[in-house]
């Protein structure tokens, strides 16, 4: 019997909004878990006592992407139903066992399948896409320190909003598509795993990732260098272009040593002062 | 006028910051989008948006993976606009000030987490009893998230307001000014280099 009819399978989904509410080092995203799989498991064990071991089962450690969850989530569901569906103790037992061993070895699946799209590509592609809408705008204060800043508010928003609906529709229909999945496939390990072609994915936004970066590096490079050439001449070009290149070299330094952003920006301080006490001993004007 | 401005956006920046990791995450918390709301509440959204990008630029080398917990680029870019409206009126000082409001949040960020791991024992025993409805857990997660965010980001202003008010921080702008011009640089190269590792790290792996 299908019990994941779609009011059960929407009040999931929206739950699944709030897996990481309460997340906490102990245990991770257990709270939100069993709060998104609460309806399924009301509705599979009416008995209280059968609802609090179910519950009780599922309550420790869970941690993945959280735009991937609904695929683990299907999956306890169906899993859940095969438990409650069983003919003697043994086969529960055998499915209780399943349901343990599958969480655990599709959240660590998922968790390094989502966490290499959203967090390592998407949330920079993001960053990057909004780049490029300002600059297509026409808005280049965040690399022209001179440049005119009085630009509509919704030019402004056009870029984040962007990376705002896009992430939004990507990460609702995984959510949605996972939860169907999970749940159509449910007691399998490699559940979802070939949904989708994840390795082509990553891959494809990397590359993207790459061009788009590049494009939007050559673009600023040469409006930064047409602005400085205009205003301050060849001098001030190269003077510029001398700052930028020594700054760029401390970031390599520190990347190489794998050393922290922070580190990267407490060091372009310490290079800024040399540089205006400097300026400031020799007379020297400084092109910002 | 400026106390009420900077209460009413850190109420916004703490209704935000539950997108952050307590709803969503559909990235309405992002250091860009928040800076430019936030500065237009305080009648700057271009600076906001400048220092809320470069915000993002920086903290993008800092993954939430496993349990870490990054640097808060909702309380960085607040700050920022906060500290520029109110306090500085100078974009670079409030930006690298505000680059340690992230950090710093990030402590607190950790110590909550670190306690809600106390609620765990609580909530079994609350199943045991039959009592299986986690929502006020829930609730009380997004309360507290959402005001100790409001009030950091109030807090963090406040005494940057009373600092600037005792001290003077005009000797320091050359040196901000000049590192921020170059700050734009850096960020594009990290995340040239973070896609070319991925890519070329990627076929690398593939042709052994």
């Amino acid at each position: 019997m299908n019990m994941m009819d779609r009011k059960i399978r929407i009040k999931i989904f929206l739950r699944l909004l709030f897996l990481q509410s309460g997340w906490n080092f102990e245990r991770f995203q257990n709270i939100g878990f069993c709060f998104a799989l609460m309806p399924y498991l009301k509705k599979t064990w009416p008995d209280c006592a059968r609802l609090k071991t179910a519950l009780l089962r599922h309550f420790g450690i869970f941690n993945t992407q959280p735009y991937m969850a609904g695929f683990v989530v299907g999956n306890v569901c169906s899993i859940e139903e095969k438990i409650s569906a069983s003919k003697n103790s043994e086969e529960e037992e055998k499915f209780i066992k399943l349901a343990v061993d599958i969480k655990l070895a599709l959240e660590s699946s998922f968790a390094a399948i989502g966490d290499r799209i959203f967090w390592g590509r998407i949330t920079p592609l993001a960053t990057l896409l909004c780049l490029g809408v300002w600059s297509v705008a026409g808005f280049y204060g965040w690399f022209l320190t001179d440049a005119q800043l009085s630009v509509s508010a919704y030019i402004l928003f056009a870029g984040p909003v962007l990376g705002v609906v896009i992430v939004t529709c990507v990460s609702s229909y995984i959510r949605w598509k996972g939860l169907e999945r999970g749940y159509a496939c449910g007691g399998s390990n490699l559940c979802g795993l070939d949904m989708f072609p994840w390795p082509k994915i990553i891959s494809k936004l990397s590359l993207t990732g790459l061009i788009f970066s590049i494009s939007i590096c050559i673009f600023t490079l040469i409006t930064a260098g047409v602005y400085y050439y205009k205003n301050f001449g060849v001098e001030g070009l190269v003077f510029k272009a001398v700052l930028v290149m020594a700054a760029i070299g401390i970031f390599l330094i520190f990347r190489k040593l794998k050393k922290s952003m922070f580190l990267v920006l407490a060091t372009l301080i310490v290079f800024s002062t040399i540089v205006v006490i400097i300026s400031q001993i020799e007379g020297i004007a400084l092109i910002l | 006028m400026e106390i009420i401005k900077i209460i009413i956006s850190g109420l916004i920046g703490g209704v935000f910051h539950l997108d952050n990791l307590q709803f969503g995450q559909f990235f309405l918390s992002r250091p860009s989008f928040m800076g430019i709301l936030i500065g237009c509440v305080n009648g700057c959204p271009a600076q906001g948006a400048i220092m809320g990008i470069l915000i993002e630029l920086v903290y993008s080398d800092f993954l939430p993976l496993g349990g870490v917990v990054p640097p808060n680029g909702l309380i960085a870019s607040s700050s920022a606009v906060l500290l520029y409206a109110h306090i500085f009126q100078n974009i670079s000082l409030a930006f690298f000030i505000a680059i340690f409001a992230g950090f710093l949040y990030s402590k607190v960020e950790f110590f909550l987490r670190k306690k809600r791991s106390l609620w765990n024992e609580k909530m079994e025993i609350e199943i045991k009893e039959n009592r299986f409805k986690v929502n006020h857990w829930i609730v009380k997660a997004f309360m507290i998230e959402g005001v100790s965010a409001a009030g950091f980001i109030i807090a963090f202003s406040l005494i940057f307001k009373i600092a600037g008010n005792l001290f003077s921080f005009e000797r320091v702008i050359p040196v901000t000014d000049l590192a921020f011009s170059l700050v734009p640089w850096i960020v594009l190269t990290s995340v040239i280099l973070k896609f070319k590792g991925q890519v070329f790290g990627c076929k690398k792996k593939n042709s052994k």
